[in-house]
């Protein structure tokens, strides 16, 4: 997750920002560090309303008791101020919603905040533009109302922000810079989404860009226009409440727009606590404390909710809240964890480790008792590997490492290992029980051991013991193997089908290898053997 | 004392030690025993401070093949010189003849002659330039030649030179390092040396040894403050030892193991705990992507998971997006072991509870490697499914596995996971560092979570913790690669259990 850092500077005049407070603010859980630069907040994905200063501040400030939580009034809309959606925007964005800020000085601080939160909201809940685009306008240059529609990319030309002359839409999904990194999104639309106003004029193509006309605020801006648009409606109210909210700490009034889509129409945004269901009764339960509904209110109050009777309001801002048990949550953080004492129920229940793993320290024992060391490796195996011994492996698609395939057998990871360790001293005797998986997926159970220096007589006596003292019925059946020496390797059988191998390896894979020592090998699949004991 | 020394003594030692009033070159003679094996029995004298023995190389020269056949007929220098005289310019395609020497033999001459300025070339004959004088002294070569045999050592500095010289013409002389030893008796060597003291002691106990035992055989002492080859014996991986360290102590607390691939559905890694498709995690970025796809899983299960998504199930609101069936069934390698949580708990049978389920397993995720990041690594998983489970017990069962793994000081706090609520992240206080280790996320399964599971609401506890750290710490390793580079080295030296035993 992302981190949010907020500077002493900015945050030192609102919060103490000593290593007890810090450690407050966790016990609200908010995963943040005192940092040389300030406080550090790890970005969490349920409470964007904490990726701003003024949310994170009130969020503190409501759980020290020093505020209080607060009403968001909305203004009605005046009878222009509408958004009208066209049935032709629906298959490419199909929702908006909007409000109006006024009273709101624009000062450069509060223009940086909203740029920032607008940038951090498109990244996380806006899921890069694709769930949700942001945009901010100066209202006194837009002439309500206004029309969410699409057109045909040729029939679009306007002067995007950060250009200095009119573009054709595709112009700008080719050239220009914002317009580069989000044409994907519009990719293959017959139409392309715009806000149009009274007038006719391009307000903006979402979710690419605002036009420089009426789409760029500046510190003359009186008012604000934001708009969301995107695929899913519920997204764009939480975002709306979240914008405007932080409006409003910012000094700002909220007035609705009316949002039209054929008969329907509804105002945005709706900035009232919402009330939902809560039984003290099943919280105690659920968390195994005794809190009295005497104690509600003002733990309520910490989260910035309040409880009424059997009803939790919660804020606007709080976007996260899905279920009771978000709220129950709140309660045991308002109530402290620390609070919460850790108690072992005295039930009795029987423990035991699985079968595999009991089956898997049988042969672990047998094999140290006969002198063998134990490896781990990773379970991929790297391109180069994958080519030099000609194998088919699972691929890891987009993988970051080296390491690009699932390993297909434990044999080519113990080779690395022999190469890292060709210069410690011998005799290297290895073994490794671990994971395997072919081209399509299948996952095998394999036992890989390895004498170095050894020969294939060591391997042959090793595989006797192993199988009389495990009692698996499994036979030798020599042939010629690619990596081993000729009339020096056999597959190991059981049940008439081929279950592994020993092998002494030939010179030649040794010395490709970057191997400096004689190797005699053992691997057979135990998957079908363990499972049967 | 002595006596305690003298047991120490081999038999070979004590063969020696009689006869160490004589000198070195003796000692053969006068044991009988081989030239290396005295060396090696009068140093391990040495070092049980009986004597000092001093070693010298000197390096001996004799004549070789044409060095032999020089010396009768003169070297091809001198030859060349014979056939000259003063103020007639020999041609060369004369001199072979006149001088009788080969080809090669002139070339080396006219060469040598040259170095010394004793003649010089004009024309293509061969003109004397040095006094008669000159002439009739001998060479260093020559000089050096009749000295034969000698050692380097005794060579003055012109022999020396000539000495170069000579090497490197083909077979003239040859060379020998030799090594020469004397030794010193100490104050010990010197109260002990000619003693009579038992000759025989045994060494090794055999099967005719004992056979034949009779009795009254001394065996020899051994100092065993002499250090031994080292030991490689069989060992579990560190990794493993700490994982089954961790087993004990779940199954011990009444937990049962779950086991289950790496490869699954991304139904079970995410849908089934309420993880939303369009979350940032279910991205190539962080997860490894397969080109595989499975099977779902029986219908009424999908119906309730897809439930849970799209509108809520439980009294939730839902996430209310179009859920994506074929999304679900998107092979991935598992992030984490949730995944087995979520299968045990979809086949578990709800009358017999409480059921407690562990697991320790790999998990995926798409990182580049550091000190601190690896692309697989363990998680230790643990399920409790309970109709009276509360938050307190979470902590309480959490309580009990750190304090078992060593920690003792344990804090909670409130912390987010899409499928859990209440969540807490486990913080652990770390003596050695003086500072709290962030361990990973624990807390009680949402509704939208055990409810599509299990078919009805019994509050689940649920945690998932990377072990890598536990691990690390235990066996001090600094740097995550550690873990899986198995330097056999380090792995040999690594105290059995770690640091906590």
């Amino acid at each position: 997750m992302a981190k949010v850092v907020f500077t002493k500077e900015k945050l030192g005049k609102q919060l103490a920002l000593t290593p007890k407070a810090i450690e407050e603010i966790q016990q609200i859980g908010i995963p943040a560090e005192l940092t040389e630069e300030g406080v550090e907040v790890e970005a969490l994905a349920n409470r964007p309303d904490l990726y701003s200063l003024q949310g994170f501040v009130r969020t503190v400030k409501l759980y020290q008791g020093k505020i209080k939580p607060k009403e968001y009034p909305v203004t009605k809309p005046e009878k222009t101020h509408r958004i009208i959606i066209k049935p032709d925007v629906e298959e490419i964005r199909p929702h908006t919603v909007g409000a109006l800020i006024k009273n709101m000085t624009i000062t450069q601080e509060v223009l940086e905040t909203l740029i920032d939160i607008q940038e951090k909201m498109h990244k996380t809940i806006g899921r890069k533009r694709k769930k949700c685009a942001i945009g901010i306008y100066p209202a006194e240059k837009i002439a309500f109302p206004l029309t969410f529609t699409a057109k045909k990319p040729k029939e679009i030309t306007f002067t995007p922000l950060g250009a200095t002359k009119a573009c054709t839409a595709e112009e700008i999904l080719t050239t220009h810079q914002t317009g580069k990194e989000y044409a994907h999104l519009l990719e293959k639309a017959p139409r392309y989404p715009l806000f149009i106003d009274a007038t006719g004029t391009i307000l903006s193509m979402p979710p690419i860009i605002n036009s420089a006309e009426t789409g760029q605020v500046t510190l003359t801006t009186k008012e604000l226009f934001i708009e969301c648009s995107g695929m899913h409606l519920q997204t764009l109210n939480k975002v709306l409440a979240l914008l405007t909210t932080l409006c409003v700490e910012l000094g700002g009034t909220v007035q609705g727009i009316q949002i039209e889509r054929g008969k329907e129409t509804f105002i945005t945004p709706t900035l009232s606590y919402t009330k939902h269901p809560f039984s003290l009764e099943r919280a105690n339960t659920l968390l195994g404390t005794k809190i009295t509904e005497k104690e509600l209110p003002k733990l309520c109050e910490k989260m910035g909710h309040r409880y009424d009777k059997g009803t939790i309001e919660y804020p606007p801002w709080r976007t996260d809240i899905m279920h009771e048990v978000d709220l129950i949550e709140d309660l045991a953080i308002a109530y402290g964890y620390e609070k919460i004492t850790p108690e072992v129920p005295s039930f009795a229940t029987t423990g035991s480790e699985s079968p595999q793993r009991r089956q898997e320290q049988k042969i672990s024992s047998l094999l140290i008792g006969t002198g063998f060391q134990e490896i781990m490796t990773y379970h991929a195996i790297t391109e180069e590997e994958k080519k030099r011994y000609h194998l088919k492996a699972l691929a890891l698609e987009g993988a970051k490492t080296e390491y690009k395939y699932l390993r297909p057998n434990l044999l080519i990871p113990a080779l690395r290992v022999y190469h890292e360790n060709k210069d410690v001293s011998y005799p290297q005797n290895l073994y490794e029980i671990g994971t395997v998986s072919d081209e399509k997926g299948t996952e095998r159970t394999h036992i890989l051991v390895t004498y170095s220096p050894g020969t294939i007589t060591h391997i042959q006596q090793l595989f006797n013991y192993l199988s009389e003292q495990l009692q698996f019925p499994l036979t030798l059946k020599q042939a010629p193997l690619p990596l081993c020496i000729p009339g020096r390797s056999a597959f190991i059988m059981h049940a008439k089908k081929e279950i592994g191998y020993i092998g002494e390896i030939h010179p030649s894979t040794l010395k490709n290898a970057g191997l400096k020592m004689p190797l005699a090998v053992l691997e057979i699949d135990i998957t079908d053997l363990i499972s049967k004991k | 004392m002595k006596n305690a020394l003298i047991a120490t003594l081999s038999t070979h030692e004590r063969a020696l030690l009689t006869h160490l009033t004589k000198p070195y070159e003796a000692l053969k003679e006068a044991t009988k025993l081989e030239d290396a094996t005295i060396v090696k029995t009068l140093l391990s004298l040495e070092t049980k401070g009986f004597l000092t023995l001093s070693t010298t190389k000197t390096m001996h020269i004799t004549t070789g093949v044409n060095g032999i056949r020089y010396a009768r007929t003169g070297l091809p220098e001198r030859k060349l010189l014979s056939a000259l005289k003063p103020h007639h310019p020999l041609p060369i395609s004369e001199a072979q003849k006149a001088s009788g020497l080969s080809e090669n033999e002139l070339k080396v001459a006219l060469g040598i002659l040259k170095g010394k300025a004793f003649i010089s070339l004009d024309q293509g004959a061969i003109l004397l330039t040095a006094s008669p004088a000159e002439c009739i002294k001998k060479t260093f070569e020559e000089q050096l030649l009749e000295k034969l045999p000698t050692t380097k050592e005794s060579l003055s500095p012109e022999m020396l030179h000539a000495l170069q010289a000579v090497q490197k013409r083909k077979d003239i002389i040859e060379m020998q390092e030799k090594t020469e030893r004397t030794y010193t008796l100490t104050q010990l060597g010197k109260e002990l040396a000619g003693t009579k003291i038992e000759s025989e002691v045994l060494e090794e106990v055999t099967p005719e040894l004992i056979r034949n035992w009779q009795g009254a055989k001394q065996f020899r002492a051994y100092d065993l403050s002499l250090p031994v080859a080292p030991i490689i014996g069989g060992k579990k991986h560190f990794v493993t030892e700490a994982i089954e360290k961790a087993v004990r102590i779940w199954t011990d607390m009444g937990f049962t193991e779950m086991t289950g691939t790496l490869i699954d559905s991304e139904f079970w890694v995410f849908d089934a705990l309420y993880t939303p498709q369009d979350h940032p995690g279910r991205e190539m970025q962080d997860t490894f992507f397969l080109p595989l796809q499975f099977p779902l899983p029986e219908t009424k299960l999908v119906k309730r998971v897809q439930q849970a998504h799209e509108q809520g199930i439980g009294g939730s609101t839902g996430w209310q997006y179009t859920w994506s069936a074929k999304k679900a069934q998107q092979g991935v390698l598992r992030t984490h072991t949730t995944s087995l949580s979520a299968r045990t708990l979809a086949s578990l049978d709800s009358t017999k509870l409480p059921a407690k389920y562990f697991a320790i397993g790999k998990v995926f995720r798409n990182e580049t490697v550091d000190w601190s990041h690896g692309f697989e690594f363990y998680q230790t998983e643990g399920i409790v499914v309970d109709e009276r489970a509360t938050f307190r017990h979470l902590l309480g069962y959490l309580t009990e596995f750190y304090k078992k793994m060593g920690f003792e000081k344990i804090k909670f706090v409130p912390s987010f996971f899409p499928y859990t609520e209440p969540s807490v992240e486990i913080h652990v206080w770390h003596q050695g560092k003086k500072q709290w280790l962030e361990l990973g996320g624990a807390g009680i399964f949402r509704p939208e979570v055990s409810i599509a599971l299990l078919g009805k609401p019994i509050p689940i506890l649920a945690w998932g913790q990377g072990f890598d750290r536990i691990i690390m710490d235990a066996y001090k390793i600094t740097d995550l690669r550690d873990m899986y580079r198995n330097n056999l080295k380090q792995m040999r030296a690594m105290p059995r259990g770690g640091n906590n035993g």
